[in-house]
């Protein structure tokens, strides 16, 4: 019986080759689609399990609480709080620091910048990476050691074994090499590390750092022992920094305060304190992806099984006359369905194997070939295959079973009509969800383009950024490093800064105005070159920017270490700082001071007021900010172009680079990039969800086309007699047009509803956002109409064109 | 009215090619009302099919009104056809989906004709033949004789100046056969030219002339006294 059952099952998909292709290849692609999703959920949903003693590590995490500013959780630390915790706290075994810092290193007689990861000694108590040399235990007990990933050692020793072997320093200094391990798999919070070093090793930023509360810059994890209450611990945690931290009342009086917590391993990835697309956000939105193309696939299936059902009825009617029961009958289309889902699974893992690089490529993800290993590809796409053709197969089974043979047999009609509302209903279904998820990737995309091209409050184009003055070997170069650049006929203006926009790095100080009790504020503070807002373009509001001529608007350098000095210093502040101080107006700011409370102020007095400008991304409204004059803080120079032949200035500024500090290896970026990295997650996500749906759309229109030809060839008698009373062929294709445009048409309406409610929820949930552009909904809703005319055209064309005797058969 | 000239029609599938029509020359004359008999598979159909336009000949000469068709795409034929030419079926033909009245307005939604207008035709056909009370129902709601009285109505509602009939009468019984052959011989004598296709001795009796066929090729004509 199983071979009749074949037999019939092969050649029906023989026979119908276009109904078969559909079918397969629209369950193929929404099965691919799904796959690749199921691997990338498996990837996201894997991370940091690499660790024996995972379950027992935690990261410490802040919560910075500012007044004026919604709170904003932190995963950076302070050097010495490592410390004062593995003191304050025996439930916790052990506190590891891991810091990063960019150090010049001499490889082949040549400086270049290398990350190191500093971490504490007991490092590896907790991360247990696998060694290929070298003893994971004593490998970082003593200082000027490093361990090297598997990729770095053979970067820079080439093929040979890099244990006991030296890496030079820009100052000369040689640390050895004590064991190399594995490089992080992409599933890991510590993807991309290259070298390590302990704590103890006198690298500048450890040195500048060891003492200095206010300074966060590593992260601190914790090995917690067995059997802690967590609950507790977390309780004992919440106000330890205000315990420890020296100056900490002096900052909650000036609004200032920061809360610890814990946040497991397993966690750090799914819900990140820094980023502003969560991993969870992306498995959801992931999840609901996969869900919604298998779905459609599954529709399609369901729709072409039923349609088609009519035509097997006969053989149903036969078969049930010649005694099958109707679970036998049942079991056979069930089993067809199985055979036609597990052969679309089939070439959905063959495409998936071809195409993920590529895959990977467009959505630049970063993924372990190791994830894509062929038994677990092939394995969740026969998986999904048989569920889809359980699931889908079922319905038309049911339905095609119920025949009653005495009906058929006799040759009477078949109520097909039943099943053509369900059709009808998932059609609709379908499209609205392809229309809805087109309107809302337009939306996000463009979201993220108005995001990143707003007004920033400064002019992003044309400016190049040329980091590293910070560095030990550039210090007192700046002045010349102006002048020669300034001296370039392509450079409208050079300043220094200690950082640039995007940068994701910020200094905040408290303020007070005695005159008002009570007004502590936070203000983020940029300590800025004399020509920062002539160069960045910052359109200044009220009063004068930073005059270099003037000797008293430079902060002198002791101003902000050293408390004991009274001082006096000009200020400028952006619209919103004005505010916040209590002054209605920025002219009413002008020539008023406040001041940096401690043993004695820093009285700070208003020249000028500036317009805002965005820091940061587009998430965060822009923030009051307070610009110092100190152009000794300095990190970069931003260079504004005349634009031009802009290849050949970078050139010359980056050989004028290459003059003035040989030592320090040359860091360009362009400010424009620098701010559109801001809102890559974003369009990273955007580029997902328009694949998908793209493809949920063309899946959509496959079923729709192979309902379409079904109907053509349905209602050819109806068309034929229309054709015999005179119907035109435009008339024949008007008719047929109408008919699939009413679902759409329906779907269009349905998908409009739906994209403006969840849209404008995601969009409410942005500082600076786009309105929800009509435009779009129609383009959306009249481009899968016109897809959808373009599917059925074809064969309402063809069976139109047709004699009219070919379309009207004699009985 | 028609006139055929050495018609040849041949069917071809992949393997076999067979001849319906072979050298078939037959000219009907406005006013007649012609039936052509044969056994199953002498080329009935196949030819009633080349005269109403719904298939092209092989070969041969077709002329409608002194005009040669047989050459026409199907765009041109469509217009000829819906302004000469009304058909009735053996299986009636109704769409199950519409109405008796929206079936046989069907006839002249393809015609340029008022909405007004057209309901006025179309009940005036339904009253012809006797259906009116009955407008407001579906196909399958209708005897078989009800059922083709809503086809002739549809037939004749455009006014065509041919009727084609392919077995009129060869899915009802008797009485309603008869029935349907008076309200032809009526359409007749008000000056419709009618070619009908059947089986029946008795009803190819009501046509003026009677051509048989056999084997694709015309083998007797009868003339009646009228």
């Amino acid at each position: 019986m199983i071979r009749n059952w074949l037999v019939i099952a092969i050649r029906n998909l023989m026979r119908h080759r276009l109904y078969s292709a559909i079918n397969i290849i629209g369950l193929a692609v929404g099965l691919a689609a799904a796959m690749t999703i199921a691997l990338l959920l498996r990837h996201e949903l894997s991370y940091d399990n690499q660790f024996a003693a995972g379950d027992r590590i935690w990261r410490l995490n802040r919560t910075e609480i500012i007044s004026g500013r919604p709170p904003e959780p932190l995963a950076s630390q302070s050097f010495p709080l490592a410390s004062a915790l593995a003191q304050a706290f025996p439930e916790l075994e052990t506190v590891v620091r891991i810091g990063r810092a960019r150090e010049i290193l001499r490889i082949d007689g040549e400086s270049q910048y290398q990350t190191i990861t500093l971490v504490d000694p007991a490092y590896f108590t907790l991360f247990d990476w696998p060694f290929l040399e070298g003893d994971r235990a004593t490998a970082l007990a003593q200082p000027d050691r490093v361990v090297l990933t598997q990729s770095t050692a053979s970067r820079l020793f080439r093929h040979s074994s890099a244990l006991g072997r030296t890496v030079e320093m820009g100052d000369g200094r040689l640390l050895t090499v004590s064991g190399v391990m594995v490089d992080p798999p992409s599933n890991s919070s510590f993807y991309g590390l290259e070298m390590l070093t302990a704590t103890t090793t006198q690298l500048p930023r450890i040195v500048q750092s060891q003492e200095d509360w206010g300074s966060n810059w590593l992260h601190i994890f914790t090995l917690v022992k067995p059997g802690t209450d967590v609950p507790a611990l977390q309780q004992r945690l919440r106000d330890f920094l205000v315990q420890v931290r020296p100056g900490a009342s002096d900052e909650a009086e000036s609004g200032f305060r920061a809360e610890l917590w814990l946040q497991p391993l397993h966690d750090l990835h799914l819900n990140p304190v820094d980023a502003s697309i969560s991993g969870r956000t992306m498995v959801l939105g992931l999840t609901a992806l996969a869900a919604i193309i298998l779905a459609v696939a599954s529709i399609n299936f369901i729709n072409l099984s039923t349609a088609r059902g009519a035509l097997r009825a006969r053989e149903v009617a036969l078969r049930k006359a010649l005694g099958a029961p109707r679970h036998l009958v049942v079991m056979q289309f069930l089993g067809e369905s199985l055979l036609l889902t597990l052969l679309a699974g089939l070439v959905a893992t063959a495409w998936l194997e071809i195409s993920f690089p590529v895959l990977q490529t467009y959505f630049g993800l970063v993924i372990d070939p190791a994830f894509r290993q062929i038994g677990w590809v092939a394995g969740s796409g026969l998986l999904m295959a048989l569920a889809l053709g359980l699931l889908g197969g079922f319905y038309p089974a049911v339905m095609l079973s119920g025949y009653r043979p005495a009906t058929i047999l006799r040759g009477g009609k078949i109520a097909a009509a039943g099943g053509g509302r369900l059709r009808a209903f998932l059609v609709v279904l379908q499209f609205t969800v392809a229309i809805a998820l087109a309107i809302g990737t337009a939306t996000v995309i463009a979201q993220t383009r108005h995001a990143a091209s707003r007004d920033l409050g400064f002019d992003r184009e044309n400016v190049v950024l040329l980091r590293g003055l910070a560095q030990k070997d550039a210090k007192g170069k700046l002045d010349v490093l102006k002048a020669r650049l300034n001296a370039d006929p392509g450079v409208i203006g050079v300043a220094a800064g200690p950082r640039a926009p995007g940068d994701p790095s910020e200094n905040t100080v408290g303020y007070t105005r005695r005159e008002v009790p009570g007004l502590n504020l936070t203000m983020r503070t940029e300590q800025v070159d004399f020509g920062y807002f002539k160069v960045l373009d910052i359109p200044v509001i009220a009063g004068r920017v930073f005059e270099e001529e003037r000797g008293t608007d430079l902060l002198p350098p002791e101003a902000m270490g050293d408390p004991a000095q009274r001082l006096d210093a000009n200020v400028i502040l952006s619209r919103s700082a004005v505010r916040q101080l209590g002054w209605l107006t920025p002219q009413e700011a002008l020539g008023r001071s406040f001041a940096i409370p401690g043993d004695i102020d820093v009285r700070l007095t208003v020249i000028g007021v500036v317009e805002d400008v965005q820091y940061k991304s587009a998430r965060d409204a822009t923030v009051a900010t307070v610009y110092l004059a100190a152009p000794y803080r300095a990190d970069l120079v931003f260079i504004r172009l005349r634009g031009g032949d802009v290849p050949a200035t970078v050139q010359r500024l980056e050989e004028i680079w290459r003059e003035v500090i040989p030592q320090v290896p040359l860091r360009r970026e362009f400010l424009d990039q620098q701010i559109d990295r801001l809102y890559a997650d974003y369009v990273q996500m955007a580029r997902i969800a328009a694949g998908f749906a793209g493809l949920a759309i063309l899946i959509a229109c496959l079923g729709l086309f192979g309902l379409a030809s079904f109907t053509a060839e349905r209602r050819t008698k109806e068309i034929g007699i229309r054709k015999v009373l005179g119907a035109g062929v435009l008339a024949i294709v008007r008719l047929l047009i109408w008919q699939f445009s009413r679902p759409v048409l329906l779907a269009i309406l349905l998908a409009w509803g739906i994209a403006g409610i969840v849209l404008s929820h995601w969009l409410a949930g942005f500082a600076y956002r786009v309105p929800l552009d009509p435009l779009l909904f129609l383009i959306a809703g009249g481009g899968a109409l016109v897809i959808a005319w373009v599917t059925v055209a074809g064969h309402a064309a063809r069976v139109a064109m047709a004699k009219p005797v070919q379309a009207l058969r004699y009985e | 009215m028609l006139k055929l000239v050495d018609l040849v029609k041949t069917y071809r599938t992949e393997e076999v090619e067979t001849t319906a029509l072979n050298s078939v020359n037959i000219h009907v004359r406005p006013g007649e009302f012609v039936a052509i008999m044969g056994p199953s598979g002498c080329g009935k159909s196949s030819l009633l099919n080349i005269v109403g336009m719904l298939d092209n000949p092989t070969g041969g000469q077709y002329l409608f009104n002194g005009e040669e068709v047989s050459k026409y795409g199907e765009r041109k034929l469509a217009d000829i056809r819906k302004k000469n030419i009304g058909f009735i079926f053996q299986s009636f033909n109704l769409i199950d989906e519409l109405t008796v009245f929206e079936n046989v307005e069907l006839a002249l939604l393809y015609h340029d004709i008022p909405a007004r207008e057209r309901k006025a035709r179309v009940r005036e056909a339904l009253e012809k033949v006797n259906i009116a009370h009955r407008e407001g129902h579906l196909p399958q709601q209708l005897s078989g004789g009800q059922q083709q009285r809503v086809a002739i109505a549809r037939a004749v509602v455009a006014k065509p100046k041919m009727l084609l009939a392919d077995e009129p009468t060869g899915n009802l019984d008797s009485a309603n056969g008869d029935e349907v052959m008076r309200m032809l011989t009526d359409l007749n004598a008000e000056g419709t030219t009618i070619v009908m296709v059947t089986h029946s001795m008795p009803h190819a009796q009501y046509a003026t002339r009677i051509i048989n066929l056999f084997d694709g090729q015309v083998v007797a004509e009868n003339m009646r006294a009228a």
